[in-house]
């Protein structure tokens, strides 16, 4: 990895573009592709040209990797009021000065969300602007952008099945008596953890928990409070956190309030139709992307909380604790500036609870004041894979045009379910309640000026003809299968097998069913056989 | 079209040639506003433009593009045309106001697409 910076004078026209170009030498230098390179160039140059014109002095901080640029812009004020507005095409606060050298069209944010593949802005009057963006330098491949973040330990499997059934997106195959995840379908959630018995499925991230350093920022979920058997102020479990050695410590709830908020003003300032989907579990974004892509601009336009807590690490390095799959996967994305690691809670469970049986706090969560529960508007909560998919599909169908703001969880009873926890969900959210306010780390909620896209699926082939005809072969197979989407040949459904048959992921005589009555077929069509 | 026929097509002075294998034009963008110069700029791309400051220098020296065009006669800064010889970047100079140096590059480029369409 390179890393290259650059200052950034204000009102200096004459040097403007000057580190972008310091960029640009290290792209070719390794010899990127040239329309990512002019990418990179168009954003980089619009990001200095921004601080030039509009702010106090800022630098461009760049880090090329193979496969990634990432670039962070930050300046020293005055910020942006409103975002929503500057990232609009023709807005623009440019002086004459500037216009007359072509600038200030209102064009630069744009162009910059335009020609980044990840862009984010976060912004605070008086105190100044930070823009990140990444351009991959090369088309990703589809399992480097959808690394499943779930382990598995295939020993354990006893073939029960059940996780088959339950996964949202039929990803999960078992073959040879171990399940396999198809990364491309794969949404992180926790359903097939939560009902396997064996404990074949976890988080694919590190089970210790790294050496405490001064520029490490911990960031642990709120659930963590209600872990050790009583009530723990926010307070108390951050002394002892501090006494390990973690000078930093970020909980989650800020920016889970943070976004709730945001998500709220959306609410009230749009005459958005139909339900709102807050985008508060990143599985639930990720199963809207793969299964209800129709369903993406009910989503309003910010971070999840974790993303949000990860894009504002402003020095050295987070380690997020991730209660599940999904947020693993969020942390993991390539982001060499800061870079960030994911680790188990199991890990902290450990470390904590020798610990915390010395420290005294044994007082009662406080009592939500009646002012306290009525800030937010009421929010239709959904918590349950199952339960969320007859939400969405009562959605698509058109069946639910109401409800407002929705916040819709993968786990039974929200992040609080988390299979990894070992209390009960509702006892541990009891635990957890604060009232105390963060003084530590404020959240914010961080805009997504790019919009979700659809999660593109793996295609048949790559040739559309041939897709074309292997799609003609799913069809006749599938109805020469009996129809009971059993799951005992490993695949989730019939059709499931008709399609793992014809893209070579599992043999043709497969079906049990069908080994037993040769004769049976389930329709008239479907003489023919595939073996 | 190779760009040194469409300077000579357009009656346009050739201030620095074009990098060998990076001078084939298919088509022109004409602008003044910085971002949408940036935007439009394409391995194939001509821009022409009344800007002629350090925002040209950069706009060359960052984005790769095969050629860009001044207009109404103007005389490059020195800076410009070293940086643009070195960026590989032909640079051009119109005798001619944008508007009409726009026209004569249009029929340039459409009458070598007719007579490239039969065949």
């Amino acid at each position: 990895m390179t890393e290259i910076t650059g200052d950034i004078k204000s009102g200096d026209y004459i040097s403007a573009g000057r580190a972008s170009k310091k960029v640009k030498d290290a792209l070719k230098r390794i010899g990127a592709d040239p329309a990512a390179v002019r990418r990179a160039m168009v954003a980089a140059y619009e990001a200095e040209m921004n601080v030039v014109i509009h702010a106090q002095d800022g630098t461009l901080r760049a880090a090329v990797t193979p496969d990634t640029l990432e670039v962070l812009v930050s300046d020293g004020g005055p910020g942006i009021e409103n975002i929503e507005q500057a990232v609009r095409e023709g807005y623009s606060t440019a002086p004459p000065e500037a216009r007359e050298l072509g600038f200030g069209a209102g064009m630069g944010l744009p162009n910059i969300q335009r020609n980044a593949d990840r862009f984010s802005i976060y912004s605070e009057v008086g105190k100044g602007t930070r823009l990140h963006f990444t351009v991959f330098l090369k088309a990703q491949t589809e399992a480097s952008v959808h690394a499943s973040s779930v382990s598995i330990t295939p020993a354990e499997c006893k073939r029960c099945l059940r996780c088959l059934h339950v996964c949202p997106t039929q990803a999960i195959r078992i073959r040879d008596s171990a399940p396999i995840i198809l990364p491309h379908l794969c949404v992180g959630c926790a359903a097939c953890r939560a009902v396997c018995p064996e404990k074949v499925y976890d988080i694919n991230c590190p089970d210790e928990l790294p050496e405490p350093d001064k520029n490490a920022t911990l960031v642990v979920p709120a659930a963590l409070r209600g872990q050790f058997g009583r009530f723990l102020s926010g307070a108390a479990l951050r002394d002892t956190l501090h006494a390990m050695g973690w000078d930093t410590v970020w909980f989650s709830d800020p920016w889970e309030e943070a976004l709730a908020d945001a998500v709220t003003r959306y609410a009230s300032e749009s005459n958005h139709a139909g339900p709102i989907l807050s985008p508060v579990c990143p599985a639930v974004v990720n199963l809207i992307q793969v299964r209800y892509p129709s369903l993406l601009s009910n989503i309003p336009p910010f971070l999840t909380a974790l993303e949000s807590a990860r894009n504002s690490l402003h020095s050295g390095h987070g380690v997020f604790v991730v209660p599940c799959a999904a947020q693993c996967s969020l942390v993991q994305e390539v982001n060499a500036l800061h870079p960030a690691v994911a680790v188990s809670p199991n890990a902290l469970l450990r470390a904590l609870t020798a610990a915390i049986k010395d420290c005294d706090d044994g007082a009662n969560p406080p009592v939500p004041s009646a002012q306290e529960e009525g800030r937010r508007p009421k929010v239709v909560a959904i918590s349950g894979v199952d339960r969320v998919c007859q939400f969405l599909d009562e959605m698509e169908d058109e069946r639910v045009n109401d409800c407002g703001i929705v916040a819709l969880y993968a786990c039974d009873s929200g992040c609080f379910g988390a299979p990894v926890w070992p209390e009960h969900p509702e006892v541990s959210r009891y635990r957890s309640m604060t009232t105390e306010r963060q003084h530590h780390a404020s959240g914010r909620a961080l805009y997504r000026p790019k919009p979700l896209a659809p999660r593109a699926g793996l295609r048949l082939d790559a040739d559309m003809q041939r897709a074309i005809e292997k799609l003609a072969q799913i069809d006749r197979i599938r109805d020469t299968l009996p129809g009971r989407d059993c799951g005992v040949c490993g695949s989730p459904t019939c059709l499931a097998l008709a399609e793992d048959i014809v893209m070579n992921r599992t043999d043709a005589d497969a079906c049990v069913y069908k080994k037993q009555h040769p004769q049976k077929p389930r329709q008239k069509r479907g003489k023919e056989t595939t073996s | 079209m190779k760009l040194e026929q469409l300077a000579q097509e357009i009656g346009a002075h050739v201030e620095t040639p074009a990098a060998p294998g990076r001078d084939d034009i298919r088509d022109v963008y004409a602008g003044d506003r910085m971002s949408d110069l940036l935007g439009a700029a394409s391995e194939h791309t001509l821009l022409a433009t009344h800007i002629s400051n350090h925002g040209l220098l950069r706009l060359i020296e960052l984005m790769d593009v095969p050629a860009v065009c001044l207009v109404n006669g103007a005389t490059p800064d020195p800076m410009v045309v070293t940086t643009a010889r070195d960026a590989g970047t032909a640079l051009l100079v119109s005798p001619w106001g944008l508007y009409e140096t726009c026209g004569r590059l249009y029929a340039a480029l459409t009458s070598e697409t007719q007579r490239a369409a039969p065949s």
